[in-house]
C-alpha cells in the first residue's frame, strides 16, 4: 500500500515537473511574442506620426493657397455675396418668379 | 552509542521531519507568492541612458488641425575610444553630411576622457542610411523625438520653438514646459497625453497672414500685424506679426525686426484710443445731448498745442468728434472727465497693469510718469501712452461687450462668458453705434472698412512713429479697430501697418482710413465665411 502511494506520488511529481516546464517555456515564448508585437506597434505608431505630420504639411492652407494661385487662377476666396440659405432660392414650381429672378452667375 | 534508547530515537526523527517540513513549506510559500505576484523579471539596462527623451503633446488648432507633433528621427553619436581613424571618420562624414562642424567634431573625438560625442541630432532616415553605409566603427544611432511644425509658417510667434533637447523655449511651447505637460521617456516613444488645443483657427490665421503680406507689398510698409479676437470668450483666433519666422526657427526669432508686435512690444496707437475716450466720457456722464466742442482753433495747453489731423474748424458734436477723429474734441472730453476718473477708468480696463497670457507676460504698458492735465489730454487720442496691441484689443473688446475680456490662446473647454461688469450696457451700445456710424457715414474715417453683408463698426488710428529727433521722421503707424457684427459683437480685429508708403490712388495719403481700413475690409470679408458667419444683406443699421 505504502509502496503504491510512493510510486504514484513520484509519478505525479515528475508529471507536474514536466507540466511546469512546459508552461514556463510557453510563457517565455509568449512574452517574446508580446515584446515583438509591442515593438512593431511602436514602429507603426512612429510611421503613423510621420504620415500624419506629412498630411498636415501637405494640406496646410499656405500651400493650398500657393497652389491655387499658381494653377487655378480663376478661383478666389469665398466672398460674402456668394453665401446664401435655402430660403434665398426661388421655388422651383414658381416658374414666373424663377424667370424674373436674375440668373445665378458665379462671380469671376 | 548507536544503540541508544528508542525514545530519543523517535524524538530526533520527529525533529528532522519537522525541520524538513518547515523548509519545504517556506519554499512552497515563496513559490506561491512569486507565482501570484507575476512579474518578477529582473530589469537590467545594458547601456546606461545617455539622455532622456522629452515627449511633448501634439498641438492642434481649434478645429483639430495639426500644428505641432513629435516624430522619431535617428541621431548620430560616436564613442571616441572605439573610433579607429578619427580623420577618416570626420572626412567621410563631411562627405555625406554637408554643413557638419568638422573642427568641433575632431576635437570631440580626440578627447580621450569622453565616451559619448553627438555628431548630428535629428537627421532624416535617408541621411542615416548613407552614414550607415559608410560602415565606420564607433558610430551608433539613437532614435530621438524631434518637434516638427507641419503648418508652422503661418503661426511662428504663437507656436514658438523648442531647443535641441526638445524642451520648449518660446511661444506656446514654453507654456507646455511651464505647465509640465511633457513626459520624460527612455525610448523615442511619443507622448500619450491628449493634444493641446489652441484658440487659433488655422484657416483664419493663414488668411490674416496672407492679407497682411499683401498689405506690406501694396503699401511698401516696414511691418504689419493683426489679431482677431472672439469677443465673447477672449479666444485669439488669429495672431500675426510680420516680419515673422516659421515655428521652430529659434535663430530667426532673435532678430529684432521679427519681434512679436502683438504682445512683445508697446506702441503709441493714436486715434483708436478715442474709442476708449468716448466710452469713458459717456460712462462718466459728461456727454450732454446738445454739447458741442469748438475745434476752430488748436488747443493750447501750456507750451503745447493740440491740433487735428484733418481740421474741420467748427463746432463738433460728440459723434462728429469721433467721425472726424478730432484730437481737440477728444482732449476736451478727457479734460471734462478729469485726471482721477480717467486713471480709474484705465485701471478698470486693465490698461495700467501687466497683461499675462499663455505666451507669457505682454510688454509692460508705458504710462506717463505723472497723470497731469497734459498727459490726460494727449492720452485721449492715444499719445503719451504705449501699450501692447493685444492689451488694447482686450480693453476695446471689454468696452463693446460691457465686461472684462481676458485674451487666451487656448481653446476653453466651455465658452466661458467674460466676467466682471466694466461699463454700463448703455455705454457699450453707445460705443457700438458710434463705431458703426464711423463706417456707414460718408464722412466717417472708417468708410473703407465697410463689407457688404456684415455690419462692421470701427475706428482708425494714425500715429506718428517716435524716433530719433522726435516724431514725424519715421512715418506713421496706421491701424484699424473693427468689431462685427456690430449688433451682437462676435469678433474684433485690430490691424496695424507700420510706415505705409502712399500709393498713386490715394493721392499721397497714408492715413489709416486709406490703408488699415481697406485691409480690414478684405480680412473681414475673407474670414467671416470661414468662421461660419452668415452675411445679412439689405438690412442696414
Amino acid at each position: 500500500m505504502r509502496k503504491l502511494i510512493n510510486i504514484s506520488a513520484f509519478v505525479a511529481l515528475v508529471a507536474s515537473a514536466f507540466a511546469l516546464y512546459a508552461i514556463t517555456y510557453d510563457t517565455g515564448r509568449l512574452t517574446g511574442e508580446v515584446a515583438d508585437l509591442n515593438a512593431r506597434i511602436a514602429a507603426r505608431e512612429a510611421e503613423l506620426a510621420v504620415l500624419t505630420a506629412e498630411k498636415a504639411n501637405l494640406t496646410r492652407p499656405a500651400r493650398i493657397d500657393r497652389l491655387v494661385r499658381a494653377h487655378l487662377t480663376t478661383l478666389r476666396p469665398t466672398a460674402p455675396k456668394q453665401l446664401g440659405t435655402i430660403a434665398d432660392l426661388p421655388w422651383r414650381g414658381d416658374a414666373a418668379a424663377a424667370k424674373d429672378a436674375p440668373p445665378l452667375v458665379l462671380q469671376p | 552509542m548507536i544503540a541508544t534508547r528508542p525514545r530519543t530515537h523517535r524524538r530526533r526523527g520527529l525533529a528532522v521531519v519537522t525541520l524538513l517540513l518547515a523548509a519545504f513549506l517556506t519554499v512552497g510559500i515563496q513559490l506561491t507568492r512569486l507565482g501570484l505576484k507575476g512579474t518578477t523579471a529582473i530589469r537590467s539596462d545594458p547601456v546606461e541612458t545617455v539622455t532622456r527623451n522629452v515627449a511633448r503633446p501634439d498641438i492642434i488648432d481649434r478645429n483639430g488641425r495639426l500644428l505641432a507633433t513629435d516624430i522619431a528621427l535617428p541621431s548620430l553619436f560616436a564613442d571616441p575610444r572605439r573610433v579607429l581613424d578619427k580623420d577618416e571618420v570626420v572626412e567621410k562624414l563631411a562627405g555625406v553630411l554637408p554643413g557638419i562642424d568638422q573642427r568641433g567634431l575632431l576635437s570631440g573625438l580626440n578627447d580621450k576622457t569622453r565616451r559619448f560625442v553627438w555628431i548630428k541630432r535629428g537627421m532624416t532616415p535617408a541621411e542615416a542610411a548613407k552614414v550607415h553605409d559608410l560602415g565606420l566603427p564607433g558610430l551608433s544611432f539613437r532614435d530621438e523625438l524631434r518637434r516638427v511644425y507641419p503648418a508652422g509658417e503661418d503661426a511662428g510667434h504663437v507656436l514658438g520653438f523648442v531647443d535641441v533637447d526638445n524642451r520648449g523655449a518660446g511661444g506656446i511651447e514654453r507654456y507646455i514646459d511651464a505647465q509640465n505637460l511633457f513626459d520624460l521617456t527612455d525610448g523615442a516613444g511619443r507622448s500619450d497625453r491628449p493634444p493641446l488645443a489652441l484658440s487659433l483657427d488655422l484657416a483664419v490665421q493663414h488668411s490674416l497672414h496672407a492679407e497682411l503680406e499683401q498689405a506690406i507689398g501694396d503699401y511698401h510698409a516696414a511691418a504689419a500685424a493683426g489679431l482677431v479676437l472672439d469677443v465673447q470668450t477672449g479666444e485669439v483666433l488669429a495672431d500675426v506679426s510680420l516680419p515673422d519666422y516659421a515655428a521652430g526657427n529659434a535663430a530667426a526669432s532673435l532678430e529684432s525686426n521679427r519681434l512679436d508686435r502683438i504682445e512683445g512690444g508697446t506702441f503709441e496707437l493714436g486715434s483708436v484710443f478715442k474709442t476708449i475716450t468716448l466710452a469713458m466720457a459717456e460712462d462718466a456722464g459728461v456727454l450732454k445731448p446738445d454739447k458741442t466742442y469748438d475745434t476752430s482753433l488748436p488747443l493750447q495747453v501750456g507750451a503745447f498745442s493740440i491740433d487735428d489731423f484733418h481740421p474741420t474748424r467748427r463746432q463738433l458734436t460728440a459723434e462728429e468728434v469721433f467721425l472726424h477723429s478730432s484730437n481737440i474734441g477728444a482732449a476736451m472730453m478727457a479734460e471734462d472727465v478729469g485726471e482721477t476718473r480717467m486713471h480709474a477708468f484705465f485701471d478698470r480696463l486693465g490698461l495700467t497693469t501687466p497683461l499675462t497670457t499663455e505666451l507669457g507676460r505682454a510688454a509692460l504698458p508705458q504710462l506717463p510718469q505723472r497723470w497731469g492735465k497734459l498727459s490726460t489730454m494727449t492720452m485721449s487720442y492715444g499719445h503719451g501712452i504705449a501699450v501692447a496691441p493685444l492689451q488694447f484689443a482686450a480693453a476695446a473688446a471689454g468696452l463693446v461687450l460691457g465686461g472684462r475680456v481676458q485674451p487666451t490662446f487656448l481653446k476653453p473647454a466651455s465658452s466661458a462668458k467674460a466676467g466682471g461688469a466694466l461699463v454700463a450696457a448703455t455705454t457699450g451700445d453707445f460705443l457700438r453705434l458710434l463705431m458703426r456710424h464711423n463706417v456707414t457715414n460718408p464722412e466717417g474715417t472708417g468708410k473703407r472698412a465697410a463689407v457688404p453683408g456684415y455690419d462692421v463698426g470701427g475706428k482708425t488710428g494714425t500715429a506718428d512713429i517716435p524716433g530719433k529727433g522726435g516724431y514725424g521722421h519715421q512715418g506713421v503707424l496706421s491701424s484699424f479697430l473693427a468689431v462685427w457684427p456690430i449688433r451682437q459683437p462676435r469678433y474684433l480685429s485690430y490691424i496695424m501697418i507700420w510706415a505705409p508708403q502712399a500709393t498713386e490712388a490715394d493721392k499721397g495719403q497714408t492715413a489709416a482710413g486709406l490703408t488699415a481700413a481697406p485691409v480690414t475690409a478684405r480680412v473681414i470679408s475673407r474670414i467671416s465665411p470661414l468662421l461660419g458667419l452668415a452675411p445679412v444683406f439689405g438690412d442696414g443699421l
